[in-house]
């Protein structure tokens, strides 16, 4: 069965066009980001130190250096799921947009598959962005770092997995919104403003009891900024080097929660 | 063999009655026709047959059990306008359904053909006409031979040689021993081409039976007489003849259809009645069908 949906879902996208400049345009930007930043910093740095401002470079001066790379790389990828989300909201908008949900349901789907079908695309999507930084670290790493060990390439990689279940809970949440709201444009504007404004508030509000476990929350606080000297200049207080237990696990129950109020709305649905 | 059992099935949506208490069953081999006029809760009852639509009380089963997945292969089923990807071709279409429905591929071709689309398999539906895309429409529901078609007023924005076809091919598909339920508000549609109907008014079945039936229970002969009244009293007092309305100068008296118009003559005449009218009248379906909907308003 599980087959089966995926070969579905695959013919769906073969040939969507919209679906593949998306996919590119997110792969496309978070490689220019990638790559662009080091100059960024280092510019600023030679900056700094022209107009004497500061006598020693204040940022990083190489961020593709093992074992650091893998915990850079993501954390600059936390920026840019969003846009991931928004394939993600396409792909079942989609399906009401031409009225598959309810053919696919006549043909012979169950709901049930349906909601499956798609956590598995969000299951994909977050795969290939690991797959992607993967091999821009491995690239970057071995092009940049010197003297480094093999437990080094390797120490640092479960921030991949971090990224992952970030992106996987981030993607499932576009998901549910998408199955409930039906409209694309809705989704997104919904989206967009849970994430950057309507959760902040409470976020911060009570950021010494619950605030740190709301949905978004937890799933950024997977991966901190990188715990370094600048961070600290800049008083960024959620810095760490770590990977904490207790928001991976805040992620994963709301991650299977999203599922299954999607399973929940459209088995109760007419459609 | 029973196929479908419908109890007290209805579904409400706010204070509007789509569907109201409707139980019906049908058996395999026959092509029924869900008639009525548009709103009358055709399409409704078929979504809550396939599962799309919740049913606010009521039950039926397929084949004798609740509605399941692995059922649905036997089951084809065509709601309203097509529903397909427009940047996939015909064929990347009907191999959507053929892996839900898990039918081979090898079946897609001849489907194609059957509703004459062979020719445009590789097209995408974005550029194929109204009558075309509903043909791909017919063509998914009848991949994979289901025993049962459910098909929602399915020569919808056909030309007149396509509903034709459409006809030809509904008709060939019963031939084959296929169940067909089919929805229209077109009467002649049904007459065409089903033999057993349900006719639907505002989500209450007003009559099920044969095609032929509704024409067969009742007759009018439509009668005259130079002293109407005379005659009007004759009818009132008679056992077989009460039945009448009044047209212009005629009477139209409704008999049942084993009493012949040489039988009123005769009893009138026993009566001291001397027609100077007597015409026997078939109603048509037409006729019939629409004084079963206005019995009910």
């Amino acid at each position: 069965m599980i087959i089966t949906l995926l070969k579905i879902e695959w013919r769906k996208v073969a040939r969507n066009r919209v679906f593949w400049a998306m996919f590119f345009i997110y792969f496309l930007a978070l490689i220019l980001a990638l790559l662009g930043l080091q100059s960024l910093l280092t510019k600023t740095n030679d900056n700094l130190q022209q107009t004497g401002i500061a006598s020693i470079p204040l940022l990083p001066t190489n961020i593709y250096l093992f074992p650091h790379i893998w915990h850079n790389i993501s954390f600059v990828a936390r920026f840019f799921k969003i846009f991931l989300a928004v394939v993600m909201i396409i792909l079942v908008t989609n399906e009401y947009s031409y009225n598959t949900l309810r053919q696919h349901i006549i043909t012979g789907l169950t709901r049930y598959e349906i909601v499956v079908a798609k956590v598995f695309d969000a299951i994909i999507l977050s795969v290939s962005s690991v797959v992607l930084l993967l091999i821009f670290g491995l690239t970057m790493g071995i092009i940049n770092s010197q003297d480094y060990s093999m437990w080094d390439v390797f120490r640092k990689m479960n921030f991949l997995m971090a990224h992952f279940f970030q992106l996987l809970g981030f993607l499932s949440f576009a998901m549910m919104i998408a199955f409930i709201v039906k409209k694309s444009g809705l989704s997104i504007m919904l989206l967009l403003v849970y994430s950057y404004i309507l959760e902040l508030i409470p976020a911060f509000r009570y950021s010494d009891s619950f605030g740190d476990f709301l949905p978004l929350r937890s799933m950024n606080m997977l991966i901190e900024a990188p715990d370094t000297p600048v961070f600290e200049m800049l008083n960024i207080s959620s810095k760490s080097n770590q990977i904490d237990g207790s928001h991976l696990l805040a992620t994963l129950v709301y991650t299977f929660a999203f599922w299954a109020i999607s399973y929940f709305i459209i088995s109760k649905r007419d459609l | 063999m029973e196929v479908l059992k419908v109890n007290n099935l209805s579904k409400s949506y706010k204070a509007l009655k789509a569907v109201d208490n409707l139980s019906f069953t049908l058996e395999s081999g026959e092509v029924y026709g869900i008639l009525g006029p548009n709103g009358s809760g055709k399409t409704t009852t078929l979504a809550m047959l396939s599962g799309v639509v919740k049913p606010s009380s009521g039950t039926f089963s397929w084949f004798g059990t609740p509605l399941m997945s692995n059922q649905r292969r036997r089951l084809g089923v065509m709601l309203e306008k097509p529903n397909f990807y427009d940047y996939l071709s015909a064929v990347e279409n009907l191999k959507i359904v053929a892996d839900i429905r898990g039918v081979d591929y090898s079946e897609i071709d001849p489907t194609l053909k059957k509703v004459g689309l062979y020719e445009r398999r590789k097209s995408r539906f974005k550029t194929f006409s109204l009558g075309m895309k509903q043909r791909l429409a017919i063509g998914a529901t009848i991949l994979g031979n289901p025993e049962v078609l459910v098909l929602d007023e399915p020569t919808n924005g056909l030309d007149p040689e396509g509903i034709a076809e459409v006809r030809k091919l509904i008709i060939d598909l019963s031939k084959g021993g296929n169940t067909i339920i089919l929805a229209s508000h077109l009467l002649d549609e049904v007459q065409k081409v089903c033999t057993q109907m349900i006719v639907l008014k505002k989500g209450v079945k007003i009559y099920q039976g044969n095609v032929s039936g509704v024409s067969d229970n009742e007759t009018i002969i439509e009668v005259k007489a130079d002293n109407n009244k005379a005659l009007l009293e004759v009818l009132q007092s008679s056992e077989n003849y009460h039945n009448y309305s009044i047209q212009d100068d005629l009477i139209l008296i409704r008999v049942s259809s084993d009493k012949t118009s040489t039988d009123l003559n005769s009893y009138l005449h026993g009566n001291n009645i001397v027609l100077s009218h007597l015409a026997y009248r078939v109603k048509s379906l037409e006729e019939n069908i629409f004084e079963l909907l206005n019995d009910v308003q």
